[in-house]
């Protein structure tokens, strides 16, 4: 079995806390005595993941969660899997279970600790790479489940508030080159590196930044977290990747939930003041009525857009990880503009993109969500450039 | 969607103006910090005596006292009907405006009329300006300027007349060049109600539906879907020629072939459709399905060559 068998029954967050924090000692004892880096199955993980349910939703609790929990068939597994929903004493707070042969899966979802409800922190001990594979086809299905989406200078910041230990640097361009650019030979268009230590490592970041500034996209920050007053001299290594996975170990879980805290709210700050500010809508301010809003910009003037036709292909296919499908026009005009009315499958809500070589203009339209703004972000810094900047129409930086 | 219409043009640079939009500096900038913000686009207003007409555009000001009516056509001519709307444009009162159209008090205190026509029709509008309307009404032209291979800049460009507010008025008379237009505050042009003018919002809100798992959607889910809060300020005549539009798009989709096993009418109710979902199938590859069936409805409306990537995705199913 994946999961812990021998994992109690937990019926309260405190409960899990003082369980987790009891795993958390045990695994880095482990790796201590060990001398070697271990496979993160048995380190906590934790999901930072949106999900938009209304109202009636949250009233269904536990039938709507199942529904929503399902993992949908696809080609080569033709069952739903349906999980089963533990309530557990406190409200908001569910054990969730995913059971398929001799694989299991557990995983704790507190969707009540943030004050909206909507980013939700799941925790599991289960299998990683399953675990990563689960949290992929609940957002690819379910049209309120999204991943968080950390870009890569709220990375660094978040780094910064403990002491480096490390980086992973992530980078993928070759899926914006098209078939002509690429001819018949092999691109090698990505990097990927992974590297792990004390000071010595903020060094070589530093190094290839200088050396390599263009292309040096944090994926994954490692950092070790302490806190002062009631938990001071515990400590909680963390791994943090850009989809919003936390990856711990140390002496305290306690530690763990402050910077996982922190970071949502610094992150659920941002996205609702993409909302609040940005949306194109009818609104009275102080007896007022104006149309309001006005668009984002992607200022993309540092390293240009040279093949609009497959930067569009690629962005609005509707796949993984941008999810936004919609069929590209040229503009009226400029050659070499487009406007795309388009989807965010996430969602479901529809934005609209004007895109020229060097700037991409989205409009937001009422029931946008902001996290939409943060996956486009994100994931065009690892697909296409990392020297992008995301502004508003007066010039403030947005992220 | 046909792109860029005069209309859908003129429209998202008059919201443009009075939102500051980057594309639009310094013009934009100025009426900014004259306190201009976008009361309305598309709204009817009902003029005592004279009878409804639809505005274009509304921006208000409260800090200048005033309000501006904007009033776009492409028309080379002014008809009778084009006539008595800009009469009733010229007859709006404080009154008229607060009470009836909502606008601010203050910002009510003063009207203008802003006509904006295409290049070389304006000398045929001049009549419209004469001792009662030359402090209240401004003509201007908007259309491209310069072309080259790497695109157009267009000029809004000062014809005649002055407006009730002089500031707004001198920076309306600068020579507005602009290389870019804002394309996004309104997609959708209330006056193409044709196939091309319709098909691709429609299909994209099919999709949004299809997204939410909303399977069965009425046309007037659709309709407020494309049109949103415009929707409540359109006046009955273009409502009509708008429901007729979309309709003649589902009625369009329900042409072709591979999109009846997609979409289908409800017999009890030949206003709602609905969106055919195979059971027990993967729904990302349903969905996927779906989206290059539509896209291939778009080609054949928009006369566009198909994608040149696949729209596929590998999905890791470990578990």
């Amino acid at each position: 079995m994946n999961t812990k068998d021998s994992e109690p029954t937990i019926k309260t967050r405190r409960e899990l806390y003082d369980y987790y924090e009891m795993q958390m000692n045990k695994a880095y004892r482990e790796v201590l005595k060990a001398r070697r880096l271990e496979s993160d199955s048995t380190f906590i993980k934790t999901y930072m993941v949106e999900f938009d349910w209304g109202e009636e939703e949250r009233k269904g609790g536990v039938d709507f969660l199942r529904k929503t929990l399902a993992l949908t068939p696809t080609q080569h597994r033709k069952t739903l899997v349906m999980p089963t929903v533990h309530e557990t004493d406190e409200d908001g707070f569910f054990s969730v279970d995913w059971l398929r042969k001799d694989k299991k899966l557990r995983v704790y979802f507190d969707t009540i600790t943030d004050p909206d409800r909507r980013f939700w922190l799941a925790y599991s001990l289960s299998d990683a790479n399953l675990l990563d594979a689960v949290m992929d086809r609940l957002a690819m299905s379910h049209s309120c489940f999204d991943r968080a989406w950390l870009w890569p200078d709220i990375l660094k910041e978040t780094q910064a508030m403990g002491e480096f230990r490390g980086v992973g640097l992530d980078y993928d361009y070759r899926a914006f080159e098209s078939r002509e650019e690429k001819g018949h030979r092999e691109s090698t268009n990505y990097f990927k590196v992974q590297i792990w230590g004390g000071r010595e490592t903020e060094e070589i970041l530093n190094f290839i930044t200088k050396k390599f500034e263009k292309k040096t996209v944090l994926s994954k920050v490692r950092l070790k977290y302490t806190t002062d007053g009631e938990y001071s001299g515990h400590f909680a290594l963390e791994d943090i990747k850009y989809n919003g996975k936390f990856t711990a170990r140390g002496t305290s879980f306690q530690t763990h939930q402050i910077l996982v805290s922190n970071l949502r709210t610094r992150y659920s700050k941002i996205i609702k003041r993409l909302e609040e500010n940005y949306i194109i809508r009818l609104n009275d301010v102080k007896g007022e009525e104006s149309i309001e809003g006005n668009p984002i910009f992607f200022d993309l003037s540092r390293n240009p857009i040279e093949n609009m036709d497959a930067f569009c292909d690629v962005v609005f296919a509707g796949t993984m990880p941008f999810r936004l499908w919609g069929v590209p026009f040229p503009m009226e005009n400029e050659p070499n503009g487009r406007v795309v009315s388009a989807v965010d499958l996430h969602s479901g809500s529809k934005l609209f993109f004007e895109i020229y070589p060097d700037i991409i203009s989205v409009y937001l339209y009422r029931g946008a969500c902001g996290n939409s703004i943060a996956r486009f972000f994100t994931n065009i810094q690892h697909r296409f450039s990392k020297l992008v900047l995301a502004e508003d129409n007066d010039g403030t930086q947005l992220f | 969607m046909e792109p860029n219409s005069f209309n859908l043009n003129v429209i998202n640079i008059f919201a443009g103006l009075m939102k500051g939009h980057k594309f639009l500096r310094p013009h934009s900038t100025k009426i900014k910090k004259l306190g201009y913000t976008l009361f309305r686009v598309e709204m009817d207003i009902t003029v005592p005596s004279l009878g409804t007409t639809r505005v274009d555009g509304i921006g208000q000001s409260v800090q200048q006292r005033h309000t501006i009516l904007a009033e776009w056509t492409s028309r080379n001519m002014p008809g009778v009907d084009k006539e008595r709307q800009i009469e009733k444009y010229l007859s709006v009162t404080a009154d008229t405006l607060s009470a009836v159209g909502g606008v601010n008090r203050e910002a009510a205190t003063q009207n203008s009329t802003w006509l904006i026509l295409s290049p070389g029709s304006e000398n045929n509008y001049m009549s419209f300006l004469n001792e009662k309307t030359r402090d209240k009404l401004m003509i201007s032209t908007f259309g491209v300027k310069q072309s080259s291979d790497n695109g157009a800049t267009y000029g809004l460009v000062y014809f005649a007349g002055e407006s009730q507010d002089s500031e707004l008025a001198n920076i309306l008379k600068e020579d507005i060049k602009v290389r870019r237009l804002p394309q996004g505050y309104v997609k959708v042009s209330i006056d193409d109600t044709s196939l091309k003018g319709l098909a691709n919002e429609v299909v994209v809100d099919i999709k949004t539906h299809f997204v939410r798992g909303k399977y069965e959607v009425s046309e007037e889910d659709i309709i407020r879907g494309v049109y949103k809060e415009l929707w409540r300020y359109i006046g009955p005549r273009a409502k009509h020629d708008i429901v007729k539009g979309i309709r003649g798009v589902l009625k369009e989709m329900l042409r072709k072939n591979y999109l009846r096993d997609w979409i289908q009418r409800i017999s009890e109710n030949p206003h709602v459709w609905k969106i055919m979902i195979p059971e027990k199938k993967d729904i990302n590859l349903v969905g996927r399905q779906f989206r290059i069936t539509l896209e291939k409805f778009i080609a054949e409306v928009y006369g566009k060559s198909p994608r040149q990537k696949e729209l596929f995705e590998e999905i890791d199913d470990t578990f």
